[in-house]
């Protein structure tokens, strides 16, 4: 038996960071996640696959677009035309009225447990392999229960969990997508765990499996990497399980770092930015550059590689149409100041940038948006402020020691 | 700690060559006004930080200039600490820098400048100026005061360069403030956040459009579905109206059908009656005419057989005989009577003046024989040759001179036409006077003497005399059989009614009466076996008579015609049957629904006319759903290639993003202003905090508790026992004045630890009634013990609060 596991399509996704693209480059990239979807379906039939997982978040929201619907609909009809089996979940992106979807009317298609309720298919590969998929859909955006308790004893053919979930964490707030826990799965001791929910690609257990597949398509800097499907085979037999990974984006994403140690005319900045970017861009990459030591760059350096023509213009030298499209400064080094005042500086630094002191800052702007809380919600957005911070103030402490030594 | 132990001035002002020791703790001068008190403090602040000459502006000390005609100008003070003691030295001479020149002794050796003024943080004049002197014009700057100002005074005693920090830090504030301001709408963030607000919305519109398209789809299913059922409506409209149109067909039948059936009688007929009645009639009838014929046979032959004057004609008929007879004798007299005309006539011929003679009655025939002698005698001469030959002349000469071509000859025709005229015309005259006599004979009796032989004429005319008599007698006899015959005709007349002519008639017409006679004997023969046949003929026509008389009754018809009536009545409804039968037949399916339609066929028309109004609609319904579906359709179509959605949705994550980069870059400005305030907080040993909560305490006290915070931020703010906000400007004088010395003092206390110099207080409490004059007094005790404090005052009152012995600044005389 073959099976494909797909998830987090997230059919009419936006990218972000890329509005500064010309529109026809802009569009190309949008058409990236339906494209992606499609070659996975391609890949499906190429295998000829028996049998089709989509772990959840096909769509980005519950209100997709017709033509995403639409879409959708062809391309799973191309699967069903083959009487290819596709069973699919809803997960907290498409929490769906099923009765408001269009979805395939034929048996080769299954929508499970879209009462939100654990609920199992079984069915047989056309070579009379019987096997069980057990799994439920979303029908809120959040799911804080235990689900794992509600599945059932692993069937006596070869079973397979679906589930679009997220592993408990300390973080409350968090665990509101189905959380579980490795070990509760492996307990449940199925064959094989198809999880979507998280895009990174990434197999939680060995044996037996329990594997995200991560997301079709990256959508922003932070979902790096070839992203696609896996093509799972069953020895029948002995019913192991062999992951083959096929790449289906065609545009990734990638980080890059540069990182200097002393000040850098703008056209020496600019042939390492292109180097730099040039060794990595094997496909068409969306790249996200590190400056690392970025307090060496003069004031006007600083203003020009925020400046999105900036990247444009760097990026014609790339191959593949890549682009870079975000910078990000990090300064490596402490602050300029005598040893007295670093070190208040320095307890100032971990006092100002206490978690809660931030929050507090951002209170009045926070009240003003739940983007703006959600986006402080992430630890890695609470980095980037500091690291934005820390770039800010050493810069001008250069500054001022420069004043003051060429005073 | 250090302490300002001695002020020696050599000459400053108005002072010349003084000396003040001074408290460590406080010192008290008093003086009258323009006794040299403010020149005293200006000594000070200019010794420490350099002379302001003229040129050289500043806000406090202009009017206490060196006086540069004086030299040298300046003096010194004495600083005392646990190191030893500074002396401070600034000279002033012409030529020196407008500061004058400053000397620094520790311990009587002469000092870099800065082994002094580190200890002090090598604050400058201003600074001193600032936070150490307190005058009335100082006290009027309360309104100026700011966090800002204070803090970067109290700052400067921590982190180097910490005006800069703090521009740095007012920058990184000022910049975060621009991106987002809690109740702004232009900066940045704020618009942001209202943009992604907005498109929130438009998303939440757009949101529907898979709603729009399964709406659109639903209606689309429902419309096709009305459309079929529509169609199947019309289908049946159609068929109804067809029907109706069928009906109306057949309405015109069925009118015919009703009609005949209204013709329906009941006809009692019974054919064979008809058929036997047909029979005996047409037997009567041929009865009838047989006996017709057979009785006008009986009177043909009862005329015949009577004919009344058979006798008669029996007597006719038996002079056939005669009659023959009477032919023939008629036929001899006719041809002896010929053959004496003939002879008569013969004589005329050849005998005519014979004939005249006979003629002639018998005294003219003896006179004419008598003239006829006479004449005789005298008859010799007459010639009559020569006028015969004349005329031949006359003729051939005329002949030739016509006739012949020949001049010559005709000529000579008419010499010799000319000459047998000549000739003629004499014998003429020669042969007239000869007969003359004879033409009297002629004339006479048309006799010409010369030519007639009178003799054997005589002869003649008795030949012809007798002739004339036998013929005569013929005639006679003729004339007697002609009679006897005519008078036979006339008998026969009467009953043949002919005119006859000839022999031949009358002996038809005999022969005609014979035969009548004869059938008259035969008719009579027969008249009797007719007269039989007829009364047979007659019994057996009453006896039909009777019959058919019955059948009539039986029939109810008064005769044969009424019956041939009723035979056709009965015949014109059986055809009206078949007709009704087969129009039934065609009619039959629909025949309840027409008699109803019958009675008001208007309403069929209605009907016909309402479906045709209901096919027309539907029709219209039709191609309206049509359209609308095409609508629906092409609605679906941009809604499935739609990239609207995305597009928003797109436009909302840019937004996003953008607000994300913008707060990042504002907290990060936010994070980086705090975080410079608290290094230099922390740096500064968190002074500012602490003198703020002074500052307070000190509003407090000198206030008698009517104040109770103060709250530093941009604008400097009180707040009242009572809880109510004040700002500065609104104060009364002295309560600004307090504030103003509660702030300062703080501030110094603060300092003083690092700043070790003296607070001069010049006259500062001019304004103080003896209440608040109190509280200062109470005050300025209590930090007397942390740092010296140097008060210049006018007022006796004072120095009796503060219990001390003053020094006394007198006036120069």
């Amino acid at each position: 038996m073959k099976f494909m596991h797909l998830a987090d399509a997230h059919l009419d996704s936006p990218f972000q960071g890329l509005s500064f693209l010309p529109s026809n480059e802009f569009k190309n990239i949008k058409q990236s996640t339906q494209k992606s979807f499609t070659k996975a379906i391609d890949t499906a039939l190429d295998r000829n696959v028996d049998l089709v997982l989509i772990a959840g978040d096909t769509f980005d929201s519950v209100h997709p677009s017709p033509q995403s619907q639409l879409f959708f609909n062809r391309e799973i009809k191309r699967l069903t035309d083959q009487k290819i089996q596709v069973v699919m979940i809803l997960g907290n992106h498409d929490y769906l009225n099923p009765d408001e979807m269009l979805l395939p009317q034929t048996p080769y298609f299954k929508l499970l447990g879209s009462n939100e309720e654990v609920e199992e298919f079984e069915s047989k590969t056309k070579g009379d392999f019987s096997y069980t998929v057990v799994g439920f859909s979303y029908q809120h955006n959040h799911i804080e229960t235990d689900k794992i308790s509600e599945f059932p004893k692993r069937r006596d053919n070869f079973t397979i969990g679906l589930m679009h979930a997220g592993a408990k964490s300390t973080t409350n707030y968090q665990n509101v997508y189905a959380p579980f826990t490795t070990a509760e799965i492996k307990d449940l001791n199925y064959d094989y765990f198809a999880l979507g929910h998280i895009h990174l690609r990434q197999t939680l257990s060995e044996d037996p499996l329990i594997v995200y597949s991560g997301n079709l398509q990256g959508r922003h800097i932070n979902e790096q990497g070839s992203k696609g499907v896996y093509i799972d085979t069953v020895d029948e037999t002995t019913k192991k399980v062999g992951l083959d990974f096929v790449e289906t984006a065609p545009i990734i994403w990638q980080m890059a770092t540069l990182t200097l140690d002393r000040e850098i005319s703008q056209n020496d900045l600019t042939r390492q930015i292109v180097e730099i970017l040039t060794k990595q861009n094997v496909q068409q990459t969306l790249f996200g550059l590190t400056i690392e030591g970025a307090q060496y760059l003069s004031e006007k350096e600083l203003e020009l590689v925020k400046d999105s023509d900036y990247w444009l213009q760097l990026s014609n030298s790339l191959k593949f149409d890549s682009r870079l499209v975000k910078v990000y400064l990090k300064n490596n080094e402490k602050l300029q100041l005598k040893t007295a005042d670093k070190e208040a500086f320095d307890q100032a630094e971990s006092e100002t940038f206490e978690l809660d002191k931030i929050y507090a800052l951002a209170n009045d702007l926070s009240k003003k948006s739940d983007y703006v809380a959600d986006i402080l919600k992430k630890p890695e957005f609470i980095n980037e402020v500091k690291e934005l911070a820390q770039v800010k103030l050493g810069q001008k402490l250069k500054d001022i020691d420069d004043e003051v030594n060429s005073n | 700690m250090m302490k300002l132990t001695q002020i020696k001035i050599i000459h400053f002002g108005k002072l010349d060559d003084v000396t003040f020791n001074l408290n460590k703790d406080l010192t008290i001068f008093l003086g009258a006004n323009e006794a040299g008190k403010s020149t005293t403090v200006a000594f000070v602040k200019q010794v420490l930080f350099g002379f302001h000459l003229r040129t050289n502006k500043s806000l406090f000390f202009e009017t206490y200039q060196p006086l540069d005609h004086v030299s040298p100008m300046g003096g010194s003070l004495t600083f005392e600490d646990t190191d030893g003691t500074f002396i401070l030295s600034r000279l002033y001479a012409k030529g020196d820098p407008k500061k004058g020149v400053l000397k620094v002794s520790l311990n009587d050796q002469e000092v870099p400048e800065n082994v002094f003024f580190d200890r002090i943080q090598n604050i400058d004049g201003s600074f001193y100026t600032d936070s150490f002197i307190f005058n009335q014009d100082m006290m009027r700057e309360v309104n100026g005061l700011s966090q800002a100002e204070l803090m970067e005074q109290i700052y400067f005693l921590g982190a180097s360069q910490s005006h800069k920090l703090l521009d740095l830090r007012d920058e990184f504030s000022s910049n975060a403030q621009k991106l987002f301001k809690k109740s702004g709408r232009k900066p940045i963030v704020n618009q942001l956040i209202n943009q992604i607000e907005e498109q929130k919305e438009v998303l939440a519109q757009t949101n529907s459009e898979l709603n729009d398209y399964r709406e659109l789809e639903e209606k689309l299913t429902q419309e096709k579905e009305e459309l079929k059922k529509i169609q199947t409506e019309l289908v049946e409209l159609n068929k109804e109206d067809q029907k109706i149109s069928l009906l109306m067909q057949k309405l015109t039948n069925f009118k015919q059908y009703q009609q005949l059936k209204k013709e329906v009688q009941p006809v009692s007929f019974s054919k064979e009656s008809y058929e036997k009645a047909r029979a005996i009639q047409s037997k009567i009838s041929d009865l009838t005419a047989d006996i017709k014929s057979l009785e006008t046979q009986l009177d043909e032959i009862r005329n015949s057989s009577e004919l009344s004057n058979k006798d008669k004609i029996q007597a006719l008929v038996d002079h056939k005989a005669e009659v023959l007879h009477w032919e023939s004798e008629s036929k001899d007299l006719h041809r002896q009577i010929e053959t004496a005309k003939k002879d008569l006539k013969s004589y005329e011929q050849f005998q005519p003046e014979a004939v005249k003679l006979s003629k002639l009655s018998s005294e003219t025939r003896n006179k004419i024989k008598d003239d006829y002698q006479a004449l005789k005698s005298q008859k010799q001469e007459n010639n009559n040759l020569p006028g015969i030959l004349s005329l031949i002349l006359l003729v051939a000469g005329l002949f030739s001179a016509v006739a012949i071509n020949n001049l010559f000859v005709r000529f000579l025709g008419i010499m010799i036409a000319l000459g047998g005229l000549g000739l003629f015309v004499w014998t003429k005259q020669t042969n007239a006077k000869k007969s003359q006599k004879d033409q009297e004979f002629i004339e006479k009796y048309g006799l010409d003497p010369n030519v007639i032989d009178l003799s054997s004429l005589w002869n003649e005319v008795v030949q012809i005399e007798s002739r004339k008599q036998t013929l005569s007698k013929l005639d006679q006899d003729q004339a007697y059989l002609n009679e006897k015959i005519q008078a036979f005709v006339q008998e026969l007349y009467p009953f043949t009614q002919r005119n006859v002519q000839t022999f031949s008639d009358i002996v038809n017409q005999l022969n005609s009466l014979q035969k009548v006679i004869d059938q008259n004997n035969l008719s009579k023969q027969h008249l009797n076996d007719v007269a039989v046949h007829l009364q047979e003929k007659k019994n057996q026509l009453a006896k039909d008579k009777i019959d058919l008389s019955n059948l009539f009754a039986a029939s109810k018809v008064t005769d044969f015609s009424e019956f041939s009536e009723i035979k056709q009545q009965a015949e014109a409804q059986e055809q009206l049957k078949l007709k009704i039968e087969a129009l039934q037949n065609d009619l039959q399916a629909d025949l309840a629904q027409l008699e109803k339609i019958a009675k008001d066929p208007n309403k069929l028309t209605e009907n016909k006319d309402q479906i045709e109004k209901q096919i027309a609609q539907k029709q219209e319904q039709i191609n309206d759903l049509h359209a609308e579906n095409a609508k629906l359709e092409n609605q679906m179509h941009v809604l499935a290639n739609s990239d609207k959605y995305f597009a928003e949705k797109q436009k909302l994550t840019d937004l996003e993003t953008s607000l994300s980069e913008n707060v990042k870059e504002y907290l990060a400005n936010l994070l980086t202003s705090n975080w410079i305030a608290r290094g230099l907080d922390l740096a500064s040993n968190e002074r500012f905090p602490k003198m703020l909560e002074d500052a307070k305490k000190y509003f407090n006290l000198l206030t008698g508790g009517r104040y109770v915070d103060i709250q530093l931020d941009k604008k400097l703010k009180v707040k009242r026992k009572d809880g109510k906000k004040f700002d500065v400007e609104y104060l009364s004088r002295g309560t600004s004045e307090q504030l103003y010395f509660a702030l300062k003092l703080a501030f110094v206390e603060q300092v003083a630890d690092k700043i070790a110099l003296p607070i001069l207080i010049d006259d500062a409490f001019v304004n103080f009634d003896a209440q608040r004059t109190n509280y200062i007094v109470k005050l300025l005790e209590e930090l007397a013990q942390k740092t010296q404090v140097l008060i210049f005052t006018a007022r006796q009152d004072l120095v009796a609060n503060l219990e001390m012995e003053p020094i006394r600044i007198e006036k120069e005389q």
